[in-house]
């Protein structure tokens, strides 16, 4: 019996412990607010960078964009590097840079690039230019980019050496911006903006009644997890154990967090402050 | 019959408390908030979806319903324009007109009552319609799991669970389609099919049968496959007793055919045809250029799987998506189904291993047998018609026979995951994961679907 509540206690002080690292690792993580994204009905293309330059023009959807996304690929042999300078720039050639970074890609593989800028550099409407220059250290080396062949965004152009090479071409892309309110509601802001957004779009109810149904939503799925970890500890323990109910609890809501918000932890992807 | 073992008390104190873990009452509440959750939920989608690109069909379904409010009676086919299908991957089976679809007769005429200028707001008022039916439809499934898992009081709430999570499932209940009704009839008739069996023919549940069957066939033909499932089982367990099962048969018969019986007349009258695909089928061939099916191409069934990837494509859309790309799940969750799916039958084998000697026909057929021919023969019924008539890649076709499948994970998992204790807890925990998933779905799938640039619209 001893023994047996010995293993309890270690089990789920590991449990627990782990789930916690977890929940509390994706929580410090940066939160931003999907704001234009091509549709994902269509599949990408890949583009080698041949000529060394690349680039998409863009509009700011809103005040406060904080960050882009973009795949690339790499392919280089050992010993060998493709070095790339991400930069921002306010419009193509001439265009005034606001905040770039230099990568090198020391290994092949497919990368999610976070690219992350200070809010306060572009406004609303504000024409943009997003810049990829890459340096080969041998021929042997290249540089991909996904990219989608149809005109899908009707507001900028894939680049190649800074001008218009192929009309009507996009580089595969995602723009966020930064959330006005403070964690934790900025996550709820994620989920809030673009359900009354998709709600206007599809001439539904005002945002208010949406923002209600989705709390009320919110509060009813958050009761009814709780009443089944209860019943859990119950099937376990027999009784409503504090320290059993607070492991699975732990547990569960790292599970959860995982589910909606594992795609947002940096693993896999490359994480780039522009400067 | 509910689990009266479960909400028994026994002597010991701690095996009192064990005993309330899952007491009928909590089993019922429990369900009854997931029930509401998913009815609220299928709501939020049904707002956020753009009229008329809610679902598969959505338009073409809506077409009917504003035909029948504006000329008035039942909507009559009169073919299709030239070219209606040339140069698309689909023809018709059946067209949506001689598809019976009863509930759209409700929803047309409360629409013609109460319906609005706006075409948008009519859409968004036809699809409460069918948020509506999704209650019914899971209190529906909750009573049959209730009556089949008499010994895991676990079982009904997970089953729920996951016919309120499994997106796709959500989706269907969110958009103006035929598909929701018919699923609505189908798990009825189930419901109805468990009773009768269990309470070998009794007078009720054999009316209950007839109008369930009558509900069944007033809907899309997806759930007719209840119809030689009940014939089998009624004669498997009838006939011994040749005048009660005579009896029976009639009874179901008249009350059918009481109930729908109207409709094929109607079809018989006016096309010749009281099914209507072959009336269908030279519509569309009359249109000119539509795809020819893939067995009159001369393909054989391994060429037109190839072709179609139609295994593929059904499965992963059975749980999310429609159209090529659209709004599929991750792969990680394919994984993940894929090993619960293997799981289960792992179960069912050990099920059958285990059981092998004690093996004999019985004088009732199982209801797993009952299940496992209306699911599998769904699909297998599914991919027949792929093949020789329209090419129908989607896994919502199955779905009036949703509760049995659900039936069969339930039976498979249970013989692999112990029913007591840590294994009643393990199930219970999945149930928060589920509803996350879903809410996963929404946010990182739906929304991005309706605002994302470049979506055909």
């Amino acid at each position: 019996m001893i023994q047996n509540l010995r293993f309890w206690s270690a089990a789920q002080i590991v449990v627990a412990g782990i789930s916690a690292i977890w929940i509390i690792f994706l929580a410090t993580q940066p939160v931003h607010v999907p704001v234009l994204e091509i549709s994902r009905e269509f599949s990408p293309l890949r583009t080698q960078v041949l000529s060394g330059v690349k680039g998409q023009t863009f509009v700011a959807p809103t005040d406060s964009i904080s960050r882009v996304d973009i795949w690339l690929h790499t392919k280089v042999d050992p010993g060998e590097f493709v070095r790339v300078k991400f930069e921002l720039l306010t419009e193509p050639g001439n265009g005034k840079s606001l905040a770039s970074h230099i990568a090198v890609f020391k290994q092949s593989g497919s990368w999610q690039v976070r690219l992350l800028f200070h809010p306060n550099l572009a406004r609303e409407n504000d024409k943009l230019y997003l810049r990829l220059e890459s340096i080969l250290s041998a021929s042997t080396s290249h540089l991909y980019l996904d990219y989608f062949r149809e005109n899908l965004y009707p507001h900028g152009d894939l680049l190649d050496l800074d001008t218009l090479g192929v009309e009507g071409q996009d580089l595969r892309f995602i723009v966020y911006r930064s959330p006005t309110l403070p964690r934790p509601l900025a996550w709820a802001e994620t989920v809030m903006h673009n359900t009354v957004h998709a709600a206007s779009d599809a001439k539904g109810p005002s945002g208010v009644v949406v923002v209600v149904l989705v709390c009320v939503i919110g509060v009813l799925g958050f009761s009814i997890a709780i009443a089944t970890v209860l019943i859990a500890v119950r099937a376990i323990r027999g009784r409503i154990d504090p320290s059993t109910t607070l492991a699975l609890t732990l547990f569960v809501a790292a599970i959860c967090l995982a589910i909606t918000a594992g795609s947002e932890a940096p693993f896999g992807k490359l994480v780039l402050g522009l400067n | 019959m509910i689990d009266r073992n479960a909400s028994e008390v026994n002597e010991s104190p701690n095996q009192e408390i064990k005993a309330w873990v899952l007491t009928a009452q909590t089993q019922r509440n429990l369900t009854l908030a997931v029930i509401l959750l998913a009815t609220l939920n299928a709501l939020l989608w049904s707002i956020v979806r753009l009229p008329g690109l809610g679902g598969p069909d959505e338009a073409e379904h809506f077409r009917i319903v504003q035909q029948m409010i504006t000329n008035g009676g039942l909507p009559i086919f009169e073919g299709y324009g030239p070219g209606r299908f040339a140069g698309g991957p689909v023809r018709a089976q059946v067209a949506h007109e001689i598809t019976p679809n009863m509930f759209a007769v409700v929803v047309a005429q409360i629409l013609s009552l109460i319906g609005s200028a706006s075409n948008d707001l009519n859409f968004h008022i036809a699809r409460l319609f069918n948020v509506a039916l999704y209650p019914v439809t899971l209190w529906i499934a909750f009573l049959t799991l209730r009556r089949v898992f008499t010994h895991i009081p676990v079982a009904p709430i997970w089953g729920v669970v996951v016919m309120a999570t499994i997106p796709m499932f959500t989706l269907v209940h969110s958009y103006y389609t035929n598909d929701t009704p018919a699923i609505a009839a189908g798990t009825f008739a189930v419901y109805a099919t468990v009773r009768v069996s269990q309470s070998d023919f009794a007078r009720r549940d054999v009316v209950m049968l007839g109008i369930a069957l009558g509900l069944v066939a007033l809907h899309k033909y997806t759930g007719f496959l209840i119809f030689p499932t009940v014939a089998a089982a009624t004669i498997w367990q009838l006939a011994r007793y040749p005048t009660r099962f005579i009896r029976v048969a009639m009874v179901l018969v008249t009350i059918t055919a009481a109930i729908a019986g109207w409709w094929y007349v109607r079809n018989w009258m006016l096309y010749g045809d009281p099914i209507g695909v072959e009336i269908t089928q030279a519509a569309v061939n009359a249109s000119g250029g539509a795809p020819i099916p893939p067995r009159a191409r001369g393909l054989n069934l391994f060429e037109f799987v190839k072709e179609t990837n139609w295994i593929a494509e059904t499965f992963s859309t059975f749980w999310g998506g429609y159209g090529l790309e659209k709004m599929k799940l991750p792969g990680a969750a394919y994984v993940l189904i894929g090993s619960l799916l293997a799981l289960a039958m792992g179960g069912h084998m050990l099920s059958l291993s285990r059981n092998r000697k004690r093996i004999r026909i019985p004088d009732r057929p199982p209801l797993l047998l009952i299940m496992g021919v209306l699911h599998l023969g769904l699909w297998a019924v599914n991919f027949w018609s792929s093949y020789t008539v329209d090419v129908a890649l989607h896994g919502r076709y199955v779905y009036p026979t949703f509760v049995p499948f659900v039936i069969l994970i339930i039976a498979g998992l249970s013989a692999m995951v112990p029913r007591k204790g840590p294994g009643t807890a393990l199930v219970l925990l999945t149930v928060p994961v589920m509803l996350m998933a879903n809410a996963a779905y929404f946010v990182h799938t739906l929304l991005p679907d309706v605002l994302a640039w470049g979506a055909v619209r």
